[in-house]
């Protein structure tokens, strides 16, 4: 009986998953807002309570449908594609600390050549150049065109 | 037009091409048509990306950069259409239906000069629309009170949550989770801190240009690094292009009474919110085929299958303004987008925009209307180098693209937590993507929850204090009623529907 459960729930997942966490959110709100003063909380209340109702329904509907349909295991172009995107992400993972301390110009030239050169395979000459390029466009558009000045990052001034 | 509309536009239209505030128009231009020529990236992601850069800006330059964006969004994404059968966003589409079929005859010339003569002239005839509705909007926004603003509100909710995506439910949980999100931070009546649990960063609420930036352009760019495709048309080449130019203007003006009747269709869709450019260029095709004697060359390669589609989808920039200035009620994405960046340069729209800012409103229609020239002139010019773009690796744009997003996303306020929420927003508008959660809803209630929450509380206060009946006022009864009307006619038909197919069977 757990087994079947198991099977039937198996594809609700990937798909409900969503909407289960806009549920968890809204639920939390909804919990907190208890701790606020009766004019700060009545429109988040009615806001977050409605939402919450609709976000049930959704689920219920979601899990009627799931019950309905066919049972199947993940494709393996679904996996494929959830493992660029876990990829994708720990690039920009990556993208973010190179800003956070190198700053934004700097961080955003050096991910660029990372990426080129590690991920797309690009020679080292087309990746200097591109990244070189971005870095230079950055720093032309906004420090000198719009007089902007860019983050510098948490090293540089330690560094000084 | 009354005399102070008139000083308005003329001194807005001089403003325009004064120097340096004409490079605005045809500098938002380019770049709208290089991101509606790349297929899997959009005018809203670019707006997104724009809103940090243009902080410091005037607001003039801010209105000619973001009615460019507005106008030179559509046209290049259906040339991507016409020459790969690849549109460069959904609303393109309709167009590849007759448009590639052409290219395949050897006709792409052909197809490309029709849909920039009726991109160029739909658009116009759309702003024409607009630039008279002007006064009666003015009067329109001046009479509305606080309870109006609300019903305005909550029917502009309802109305995308019913017409965007496939599902009511989800579309008002969306909007309900955007209202939600809106309302982390300070109260703006009591300070007392909402939704903030404990962490600093959220104690003004959430900043909208990280989340626009991960909502639009980080959630396309996972999305376009999961694809796993090569190039972003999937295509490593640019067709060879027959036909004249020439002659697909000339079938505008041949087909002069289908192009009217489109550019009407998409006027009037663009100021209904929720119904985007997809919308209104497939009902104009719909109206085409319909109402065309021979039929039978309909998705075969007919140059009146490119020419409704694309005049009735540059008109709908035009209509899609009215509830968006009249009311800040945006009408979709783009218009959101545009919202959010009217306020963060401390401009309101409604009462105050068309009464103390026209000449800025008017900035922003001449530049619409400029770029809407601008994209047919030059999308006919570099139409070559244009659809080269799609056949660039993906893998050398998504750096690039990232790189923006996240200066674009810490330059704002200088802060790297807000490149932390652009990610945080980033997947999950990848996720609502992918599972068919529409963001339009969210992003919209996010930029409506000033509106709604302000006038809800203001309604609440008048009626306590006896100033207003909100029974007895006609314009909130019939907001409601068109409410409710959102609420249950797409279930009702839904049944009728499957009422009459179980007939049938």
């Amino acid at each position: 009986m757990t087994v079947g459960r198991k099977r039937r729930l198996a594809p609700v997942l990937p798909g409900s998953g969503l909407t289960l966490a806009f549920l968890a959110t809204a639920s939390l709100m909804l919990w907190v807002s208890f701790d606020l003063s009766r004019t700060s909380a009545w429109i988040p209340q009615l806001v977050l309570a409605f939402t919450v109702m609709l976000l049930l329904l959704q689920l219920s509907a979601e899990l009627l449908a799931a019950r309905a349909a066919p049972t199947g295991g993940e494709t393996p172009a679904a996996g494929g594609r959830g493992a660029r995107v876990v990829h994708a992400l720990a690039w920009i993972s990556l993208l973010m600390l190179a800003s956070w301390l190198l700053g934004t110009a700097l961080g955003s030239a050096l991910f660029c050549f990372a990426w080129l050169r590690w991920h797309a395979g690009d020679r080292w000459l087309v990746s200097l150049a591109i990244a070189g390029g971005l870095g230079l466009v950055l720093w032309l558009l906004f420090v000198v065109l719009f007089g902007v000045g860019l983050y510098a990052g948490v090293l540089w001034p330690l560094l000084r | 037009m009354d005399s102070m509309v008139l000083e308005a536009a003329l001194e807005s239209l001089a403003l325009v091409l004064s120097w340096p505030y004409i490079l605005y128009p045809l500098a938002g231009t380019l770049l709208a048509m290089v991101f509606s020529a790349t297929p899997g990236l959009n005018s809203s992601s670019l707006m997104a990306l724009a809103i940090p850069v243009t902080y410091a800006w005037d607001p003039l330059a801010v209105m000619l950069l973001f009615g460019a964006f507005v106008g030179g969004a559509t046209f290049m994404g259906s040339v991507t259409a016409m020459l790969f059968n690849i549109p460069g966003k959904a609303q393109n589409a309709v167009t590849l239906l007759d448009g590639y079929p052409m290219t395949e005859q050897g006709q792409a010339k052909t197809a490309i000069g029709c849909a920039a003569a009726s991109s160029a002239l739909g658009s116009t005839l759309g702003i024409f629309i607009l630039v008279a509705l002007i006064p009666l909007m003015r009067q329109a926004a001046i009479a509305l009170g606080p309870a109006e603003y609300l019903m305005l509100a909550i029917w502009g909710l309802t109305m995308l949550a019913a017409l965007v995506g496939n599902s009511v439910i989800k579309g008002l949980a969306a909007a309900g989770m955007g209202l939600a999100l809106a309302m982390v931070g300070y109260d703006p009546r009591t300070a007392e801190q909402r939704f903030t649990f404990g962490l600093e960063y959220l104690h003004d609420g959430l900043s909208l240009v990280p989340v626009f930036l991960g909502l639009f352009a980080l959630a396309e760019v996972i999305d376009l690094v999961a694809s796993g495709r090569e190039t972003l048309s999937g295509r490593l080449r640019v067709q060879h292009m027959g036909g004249s130019v020439t002659e697909g203007v000339r079938s505008v003006f041949r087909h002069f009474g289908l192009f009217l009747r489109s550019s009407v269709i998409g006027t009037v869709i663009g100021a209904i919110p929720g119904i985007g450019s997809a919308v209104a260029g497939f009902i104009a095709y719909g109206h085409a085929s319909q109402t065309a004697r021979d039929r039978s060359r309909f998705g075969h390669g007919d140059i009146r299958g490119v020419l409704a589609p694309e005049a009735a989808m540059d008109a709908k920039d035009g209509g899609a303004l009215i509830p968006t200035l009249a009311l800040g009620i945006p009408g979709g994405t783009g218009t959101a987008v545009l919202l959010g960046a009217l306020t963060l340069h401390g401009l309101t729209p409604g009462r105050e925009l068309l009464t103390e800012n026209l000449v800025l409103v008017f900035a922003l229609i001449w530049s619409l209307f400029l770029s809407n020239w601008i994209t047919s002139l030059l999308g006919l010019a570099l139409v070559n180098p244009m659809a080269r773009l799609s056949t660039i690796r993906t893998s050398r744009m998504v750096p690039i693209i990232l790189a923006m997003a996240v200066l674009g996303a810490v330059q704002y306020r200088g802060q790297i937590a807000d490149a932390a929420c652009a990610v945080f927003f980033g997947l999950l508008g990848y996720l609502m993507k992918r599972l068919d959660w529409s963001r339009i809803p969210l992003v919209i209630a996010l930029a409506l929850a000033p509106l709604f929450e302000t006038n809800l509380h203001l309604t609440l206060r008048l009626q306590e204090l006896g100033r207003i009946d909100f029974w007895s006022r006609p314009v909130v009864i019939g907001l409601l009623l068109l409410t409710i009307g959102n609420l249950f006619l797409p279930a009702l038909v839904g049944r009728l529907r499957s009422y009459r197919g179980g007939r049938r069977q």
